[in-house]
């Protein structure tokens, strides 16, 4: 697959929890190796659409096309399996396990390569090689959030599903996970980052998508969002 | 002293069992998040078969077989019901597994006193339990027996084998990973469902291995086994910490060893009443358990 071509494709996706529309008539389109940023507020459906794209949640309507394949309701491991990976939103990382098993746990679904993708990550983060048999538990906010990021790296993805990868860490280690994120878009990963901090992550993404209420009520370019009155009213503080 | 060492000798056998009781019970808290009250019937109900195929073969290591192989059957073809169960409700719901495990008790154990030897209790061949030939050691009261010496190492192989498996292979890191967070194994592709199965498969054998070893143990086995093992297993896991692998193992030890020295000192009867006091006071002092729950 071409770089620009379309990867993913949601069309008229509609999810419900129980009777509250969590996603209502989502369309996105995610091309291969962009960075696409979702904003909105707590509870405006960022994690519940990466949810659903990774088959955690069914949805009631619509198509989701991965690689022009429906993956509406088959299982997170098949999803995983064929290249789409979630870096969930706050823990992220089994913390009773050490380094090295968090790894491996990438790499449940896709065990090819093992050790070369191995010596990929660790140059990548340095110090989770320094503490690869360390308990992950022991880790530092940061570290945990790395550690998090490389554990996606081992299943060879061609998506990697970013949620909320700011919350609860210091400013400086955020601007360090940030430029982790844009290292990964520079080397050819096809991200979607959902995050709050709207700036930063429009700032490091190529397009973006404000969510409201399960809506998407804004979609295009980061330099046009980031110049939207709406958004900058809404989100910037400006 | 001399009852005291003899009794610690005999308690470390039976502390092996729960042992064995106890880590499938807890694994299966863990990986398949049920509640199987019963396991031990299952483990009962296997004894219950090796003896048939003993007596109908003649053969102990056919019995043996068959104890293992219907350990793991049972286990495993009742896993739908559980996952079904977990399935439907969308999110795990512990107390129905527990629910559904104590029916499935009661009804293997009314088979069990129904269909075998009229409802009397089963007694094993000397072949199987040793007790036809000398003890290996006897100084004064205190007397090992092969069976004791193959009932210790067989336990400490096999619970070996179960750690080499949760810390050193994928299966085991998924269990592990399932045991902590199950919804983020669930994200990080992990099959919960497939996972799971695999767990019942992994303490049938356990099971079955037990079975075995409470038949050279015990000598004979009744239809109400089960249940009273039942009661003695989720005991010990309240008590050492739900779901606590290392706090199992210790406390099941202990269990055996603080029943054989009740018995060696009181009215054998006894010893359920003092250890349940025990453990009833140890519970009031720390309700989550000497080793922390992991659930």
């Amino acid at each position: 697959m071409e770089k620009n071509e379309s990867i993913l494709k949601i069309r008229n996706l509609s999810l419900y929890h129980n009777k509250i529309k969590a996603l209502d008539n989502i369309n996105l389109e995610v091309k291969k190796g962009e960075l696409l940023v979702l904003v909105g507020a707590n509870g405006a459906g960022k994690t519940s659409l990466m949810e659903t794209i990774l088959g955690s949640n069914v949805p009631q309507h619509g198509e989701i096309l991965f690689k022009e394949n429906e993956i509406k309701g088959k299982s997170v491991d098949y999803i995983v399996r064929n290249g789409i990976y979630l870096v969930p939103e706050d823990k992220g990382v089994f913390s009773s396990m050490t380094v090295l098993d968090n790894l491996l746990l990438g790499a449940h679904n896709n065990r090819k390569d093992v050790p070369l993708k191995l010596e990929t990550v660790y140059d990548f983060f340095p110090v989770l090689f320094d503490r690869q048999k360390q308990i992950a538990g022991t880790l530092s906010g940061g570290e945990r959030r790395m550690l998090a990021i490389a554990r996606a790296l081992m299943s060879s993805p061609e998506i990697i599903l970013i949620d909320e990868p700011s919350i609860g860490l210091a400013p400086i280690i955020v601007n360090n996970i940030f430029e982790i994120i844009k290292k990964l878009n520079n080397e050819g990963y096809t991200i979607i980052l959902s995050e709050q901090n709207i700036y930063k992550a429009l700032k490091i993404a190529q397009r973006g998508c404000v969510l409201e209420t399960g809506k998407i009520v804004k979609y295009g370019c980061s330099k046009e969002l980031l110049n939207d009155e709406a958004v900058k009213n809404a989100y910037l503080g400006v | 002293m001399e009852v005291l060492a003899a009794q610690i000798v005999n308690g470390l056998s039976l502390g092996s069992v729960y042992v064995l009781l106890v880590t499938a019970f807890n694994l299966l808290l863990l990986v398949a998040m049920i509640i199987h009250y019963s396991f031990p019937v299952i483990v009962v109900f296997s004894m219950y078969i090796s003896w048939f195929v003993m007596n109908l073969s003649g053969s102990i290591w056919l019995g043996i077989f068959s104890a293992v192989l219907s350990a793991v059957i049972l286990n495993v073809i009742t896993a739908p019901i559980f996952q079904h169960i977990m399935k439907k409700r969308g999110e795990v719901d512990i107390n129905a597994t527990m629910v559904a495990s104590m029916g499935m008790g009661m009804i293997i154990t009314d088979i069990l006193s129904h269909v075998f030897n009229q409802g009397f209790p089963i007694a094993f061949p000397d072949k199987l339990t040793g007790n036809d030939k000398a003890p290996l050691i006897k100084a004064g009261l205190i007397t090992v027996s092969q069976g004791q010496i193959i009932i210790l190492l067989s336990s400490v192989i096999f619970v070996i084998i179960l750690f080499w498996l949760l810390f050193k292979t994928r299966t085991g890191r998924a269990f592990r990973a399932i045991a902590e967070d199950p919804h983020e194994a669930k994200l990080v592709g992990i099959p919960l469902m497939k996972t799971g199965f695999k767990s019942y498969a992994i303490t049938g054998l356990l099971g079955g291995v037990t079975s075995v070893l409470m038949a050279v143990l015990l000598g004979s086995a009744s239809a109400g086994l089960g249940d009273n093992l039942g009661h003695k297993v989720l005991a010990v896991s309240i008590i050492a910490g739900l779901g606590n692998l290392t706090g199992g193992l210790v406390v099941g030890l202990l269990l055996g060893i603080f029943e054989a020295i009740i018995q060696g000192y009181f009215a054998g009867s006894w010893s359920n009443t003092v250890s349940f006091l025990v453990m009833l006071v140890i519970v009031l002092a720390k309700p989550k358990g000497l080793f922390g729950s992991n659930i």
